[in-house]
């Protein structure tokens, strides 16, 4: 088992090894591995020892076990070169400005809209890390978000050993030379990484846990370089020296949402109707709303599919909508992260709990693909809010910008 | 404030009782727990006397238990994460409950666990269950290594011979039980059944949940 750069539990180290480990106390005055501070519970030690509750899930640590790593350094980087690319300008101007950051070791923020094609940005960026002798990260906030990037990654490297890290995922602790992972794996990291990709900052998890930067940083050496990217950056982020990349790969404008204010059970029935034919979207605020929503539209003879964050079969579910053109319900959890040809969003009660943020990223989600650029997207709502009009501006200031 | 089993943020209720009693669960997981059910001997919801319960009367071998809640929906979230990750100062969400038990026992003794199960858990569920009533807690059975009884059927309970032996004299002693979730009610019977061999006076037993 190889330890180095990485942290672990010694109940979890099974083999013997031959060279000499580093032990740490797993708990002082704070867990060692999470940061958070402990709570105090029996053990049969003889103490009351302390344990760290915030990361139960992957071992609990208490005052009298210890973490162990391998002192010795890494194996060197294999430098790789990545297939083929056509980027547009716009693209390539954000590619250079990634490669001079990870020359000069420095942070940056990429501001690029939703469909900006993000992805094959980074390629040149992590070529030019590889052959400088440095590991890199692509880290998201989502296993599904990880899956996807490992296999464009996986085709566009041949050379690199690149490791996919998620809850379940085969090569748990593994280290290669470009890792893609979900934040929480990075928890046993330990400063290894020296150019780190996050990938939407912005997203769910990120932003209410303050934990998860933690992880980040715990996971990336002293002097290595990071770039975030999002195409709704917070406030916070947006201190950080920025890019902007206002155009979509395939140069259509982002499709502008329009309001319908206020609305019944028919416009949406109606809505529905007018785009039979094409996939179909529909955000709802809450996940009791799906239910009445659903009946609602079976009354009109619409039949429609569910999806929530609980739903055990939710992977399957959005596949197969994948494939055809009905309607399906869903809460914020298809606000990112997904592909779908010529899809059409409509978001009910549009004012109600979604952030300006979260309906941009909705209304990204519409004509995504170069061959159906344009699409409809609708914020039903019964009351004007500020979220809305935020967002709908927000999105016409990035078109006025691109097409400047 | 937030909840100790789901995490959500919650406003903790205004009221003069509350000064000394912590608030540890949100609302909406504190109804989660159904109290006990009609069962005289072991509370299970339905008859007033279960079939399983007249079976060990019949077998002149009545053992009264009083579980605390059923063993359903976030008993099982909170069994998870109590004993099988180790969440030990979780318990605390039980604290009232557990300190309104009546004790009328001379002891309270706790269904042990066998020394390989202990050294890995590191902690006895059923002995820091017994620990917070009060109580005078005695640890007066051992317990042999044997197969961990979640993995076994009914049958098989009932079929397995008694691991439990006693370790100090219990003479004239009465006795309660403590466990954590009663499930066939072996265990309980095995541990009454050996306590009354040395001589107990009276058995009855308690435990968290009652599995349905």
């Amino acid at each position: 088992m190889d330890l180095r750069g990485r942290l672990i539990p010694d109940y979890r180290l099974d083999k013997p090894v031959d060279h000499p480990l580093e032990y740490r106390p797993a708990v002082t005055w704070r867990c060692e591995r999470c940061g958070k501070l402990p709570t105090r519970g029996p053990c049969t030690c003889g103490k009351r020892c302390y344990y760290c509750r915030h990361c139960l899930i992957f071992g609990k640590l208490r005052t009298c076990d210890r973490l162990v790593t391998d002192p010795r350094p890494l194996d060197p980087v294999r430098s790789d070169c990545h297939t083929e690319l056509n980027l547009t300008i716009d693209q390539q101007r954000i590619a250079e400005a990634i490669v001079r950051t990870i020359d000069q070791r420095k942070r940056l923020l990429v501001h690029a809209v939703c469909g900006a094609g993000k992805t094959p940005m980074l390629f040149p960026g992590i070529e030019r890390a590889l052959s400088t002798n440095r590991r890199v990260l692509i880290t998201a906030p989502r296993a599904d978000v990880v899956r996807e990037l490992t296999g464009h990654l996986r085709r566009a490297f041949q050379q690199a050993t690149i490791v996919s890290l998620f809850g379940g995922s085969e090569d748990r602790l593994g280290l290669g030379d470009i890792t893609i992972s979900t934040t929480h794996q990075l928890i046993h990291y330990r400063t290894c990484f020296d150019v780190v990709f996050i990938d939407e900052v912005d997203a769910f998890p990120y932003r209410s846990d303050r934990t998860l930067h933690r992880y980040v940083r715990q996971a990336t050496a002293p002097d290595a370089s990071l770039i975030l990217l999002s195409a709704t950056p917070s406030l916070r982020d947006r201190r950080l020296p920025t890019v902007r990349l206002m155009r979509r790969y395939h140069g259509f404008p982002l499709p502008t949402p329009r309001m319908q204010v206020p609305y019944g059970k028919h416009d949406v029935v109606n809505w529905v109707l007018t785009h039979a034919g094409k996939p179909r979207l529909l955000f709802v605020p809450q996940v009791e709303a799906l239910e009445t929503w659903q009946t609602c539209l079976q009354q009109q003879g619409i039949t429609c599919e569910t999806v929530h964050a609980a739903d055990p079969d939710r992977i399957t579910k959005v596949a197969r909508f994948r494939q055809t053109t009905g309607v399906l319900l869903t809460t914020t959890i298809l606000e990112r992260g997904v592909t779908l040809i010529d899809v059409q969003v409509a978001v009910l009660d549009a004012d109600q709990s979604f952030s300006s943020a979260a309906l941009i990223q909705i209304s990204g989600r519409v004509g995504r693909s170069a061959d159906f650029p344009e699409g409809d997207v609708v914020l039903f709502a019964n009351d004007r809010s500020d979220t809305m009009y935020q967002a709908i501006d927000q999105i016409k200031r990035a078109n006025r910008e691109g097409f400047r | 404030m937030n909840c100790q089993l789901c995490g959500q943020d919650f406003l903790p209720s205004w009221m003069l009782s509350n000064v000394w009693t912590r608030q540890t669960l949100c609302p909406t997981c504190k109804i989660e727990f159904v109290k006990r059910g009609e069962c005289e001997d072991c509370g299970k919801p339905g008859q007033a006397l279960c079939a399983d319960c007249q079976d060990w009367r019949d077998r002149n071998q009545r053992l009264v238990t009083h579980p605390l809640f059923l063993y359903q929906s976030h008993a099982k979230t909170f069994m998870k994460r109590y004993k099988f990750l180790g969440d030990t100062a979780l318990l605390d969400v039980f604290k009232p409950e557990l300190k309104k038990v009546k004790v009328k026992q001379d002891w309270i003794v706790p269904i042990p666990l066998s020394p390989d199960r202990l050294r890995e858990r590191r902690f006895n569920q059923a002995e820091l269950i017994a620990r917070m009533m009060r109580g005078r807690v005695r640890l007066v059975l051992e317990r042999a290594d044997g197969v961990a009884l979640s993995h076994l059927t009914r049958h098989e309970r009932l079929e397995r011979d008694n691991p439990y032996r006693v370790i100090q004299p219990v003479t004239g002693k009465t006795i309660l039980l403590v466990d954590d979730v009663y499930t066939t009610g072996i265990t309980l019977h095995q541990a009454a059944s050996r306590l009354y061999e040395a001589g107990a006076k009276e058995i009855s037993a308690v435990t968290l949940f009652r599995s349905v």
